[in-house]
């Protein structure tokens, strides 16, 4: 069996892009100058949100009913997650908009989703030490109290 | 393969280089596709690129979407398919062709 690699090479400092930023254009906007009749999303960058339109086609393609309320494909888990209020208040807003749009979904259906989305752009770490500084994790174990 | 396809690439790279200021067109490459009798339909797709300049690329989409609805009305596309910052814009329904005005 291999021995797992540990990179000890130097950390380097992030870049900032320092140059001019453009205002991304709304894939909807797009979608009808266009006269498109389906949008899909194909390569998740990280940093960059996900579209009103793309969300809900992912929830259309993952949302199925047998019978009952309509679940998530995939969706085995029940997960308490900490959340802030402002976040639920911006989760609620998401599935009203949705919701205006045809598509019925619950809070916890969208966060589900752009969770989803958010991991796949985490990166594998080399080292576990920058999630542990990220999240105060000792190497022991326990997370840190912050006062 | 497409009949006149030259005629398509050229038309296409003539637009994407005002969209972007220039144009990469690929050597034809092989592909294929899976009829509905269940045959795969061998061709050699051209793939053209640009890095747009946004205000370009806004101002142009009414003259894209002109062309893109004209060549799949004309070459009997099934689909046309359009990438651009990480999505695919499907166009299956094309819009028909506009009525010349004489006189």
């Amino acid at each position: 069996m291999g021995r797992k690699i540990i990179n000890t090479g130097p950390a380097f400092k992030r870049l900032k892009d320092t140059g001019t930023h453009f205002r991304r254009v709304n894939p909807a906007e797009v979608s009808l100058a266009l006269g498109a009749q389906e949008i899909t999303s194909y390569v998740d960058v990280s940093g960059s949100p996900l579209s009103l339109i793309a969300l809900r086609q992912e929830l259309a393609r993952r949302l199925h009913s047998t019978g009952g309320r309509p679940a998530l494909e995939g969706s085995r888990r029940r997960q308490k997650i900490p959340l802030t209020d402002e976040a639920w208040i911006k989760l609620e807003g998401l599935a009203n908009a949705l919701a205006k749009e045809g598509r019925r979904t619950t809070p916890g259906q969208v966060a589900s989703l752009l969770l989803i989305h958010a991991l796949r752009q985490v990166e594998s770490p080399s080292s576990f030490s920058d999630i542990e500084k990220r999240l105060g994790v000792s190497s022991k174990g326990s997370a840190k109290k912050h006062s | 393969m497409l009949q006149s396809q030259r005629k398509w690439v050229l038309e296409a790279a003539k637009l994407l280089v005002k969209i972007g200021g220039g144009v990469t067109i690929f050597p034809p490459v092989e592909g294929g596709w899976m009829n509905e009798d269940g045959v795969i339909v061998w061709e050699h797709p051209v793939l053209l690129y640009t890095y747009i300049k946004p205000d370009a690329f806004l101002k142009e989409l009414p003259r894209l979407r002109e062309f893109l609805h004209k060549m799949g009305r004309e070459t009997n596309q099934g689909e046309v398919v359009v990438e651009f910052d990480r999505f695919f814009y499907r166009i299956t329904q094309f819009n028909p062709a506009k009525e010349k005005r004489h006189g």
